[in-house]
């Protein structure tokens, strides 16, 4: 089950059992959050203002679900492919072995694909690799911004490309050493940038 | 062979280096260094702190990889890490200026110097 509708039968079942006496909490106000959207993505703004007519238009009740299931794939309007077509783009690199986008402040992954790794374990490594870099930079005074990370092991080339709109997400890209380049790999990471919406 | 002073003398040569040092990761401390770089203690902590937790990831996965080199590319800088295949806890870290340098090359020469390096 996707996380997405996970949320969404979550959000019905509190709604469900919620108590008589409490307040309504179980239908959030989503309205503000598609007008942060549209402010980050101002190429797709006017898309995006069509699709929030169409919403405006549903009863509450639906429009609540559905912009919970289109908020994470920022705007319904964008032509930008969802998250699980990026992944499957960014496994296209020679010997790609698996790739993932990660939320490196809890070290969990928002999607993967691909196998023959341990991802969960090498997600939450690479999430301690990005932190530790970061937190000692920000010891030294100023904020640094790191482009991307790339680690060769004996066996293994890896990628740790943050989202430059949100350093605190990356994509990890992990590749069989003897058949991978990684200046392509690298190459793709950053490719994937213009794609990802979360 | 050669020693480590000359050794990352001679990294300094490449077009764009900035600062060269040889870094005990296991304290976080600067064993030699060459170039100017103000920031060197604490960067040359950040790159021990990257390689530590790299060496723990590698650890938990049950992996018997060792690492090769870590490149950390930064708006105008890039970090090359590699840490010495016949002391792991040791690496190499050359800062080489991002508009003015050739990653590929400073990647080899930083291979290079590692091979030669006598401690």
């Amino acid at each position: 089950m996707s996380l997405e509708s996970r949320l969404v039968s979550g959000l019905r079942r509190s709604k469900k059992e919620k108590e008589p006496d409490r307040p309504d909490y179980s239908e959030p106000d989503f309205s503000g959050w598609a007008q942060k959207l549209d402010n980050f993505i101002p190429a797709s703004k006017a898309a995006a203002a069509n699709a929030a007519e169409e919403t405006a238009d549903a009863a509450p009740a639906v429009a609540v679900a559905e912009v919970v299931e289109a908020a994470p794939v920022a705007k319904p309007a964008d032509d930008r492919p969802s998250l699980d077509a990026v992944l499957a783009k960014l496994l296209s690199f020679d010997g790609a072995m698996c790739v993932a986008v990660v939320d490196s402040e809890t070290g969990m992954i928002l999607g993967n694909a691909g196998s023959g790794v341990d991802i969960d374990l090498a997600a939450a490594g690479a999430s301690v690799i990005l932190r530790a870099r970061l937190a000692s930079a920000k010891a030294l005074g100023g904020e640094e911004h790191i482009e991307d990370v790339l680690i060769s092991l004996t066996s293994q080339v890896q990628i740790i490309h943050p989202l430059p709109k949100n350093p605190s997400i990356f994509t990890y890209l992990i590749g069989d050493k003897a058949k991978s380049s990684l200046a392509m790999a690298r190459f793709k990471a950053a490719e994937a940038d213009l794609l990802i919406q979360l | 062979m050669s020693n480590v002073a000359e050794s990352l003398k001679q990294l300094l040569e490449l077009s764009g280096a900035r600062s060269a040092a040889l870094v005990d990761s296991s304290s976080g401390m600067v064993l030699s260094h060459a170039g100017s770089d103000a920031h060197l203690e604490i960067t040359a902590a950040a790159n021990t702190e990257v390689v530590r937790a790299q060496l723990k990831s590698l650890g938990t996965l049950g992996s018997d990889d060792a690492i090769d080199d870590i490149l950390i590319t930064l708006s105008n800088q890039y970090d090359i890490v590699r840490p010495l295949a016949a002391n792991p806890s040791i690496f190499l870290y050359l800062a080489v200026d991002k508009n003015k340098s050739n990653l590929a090359m400073a990647r080899y020469k930083v291979a290079e110097c590692e091979r030669q390096l006598e401690l």
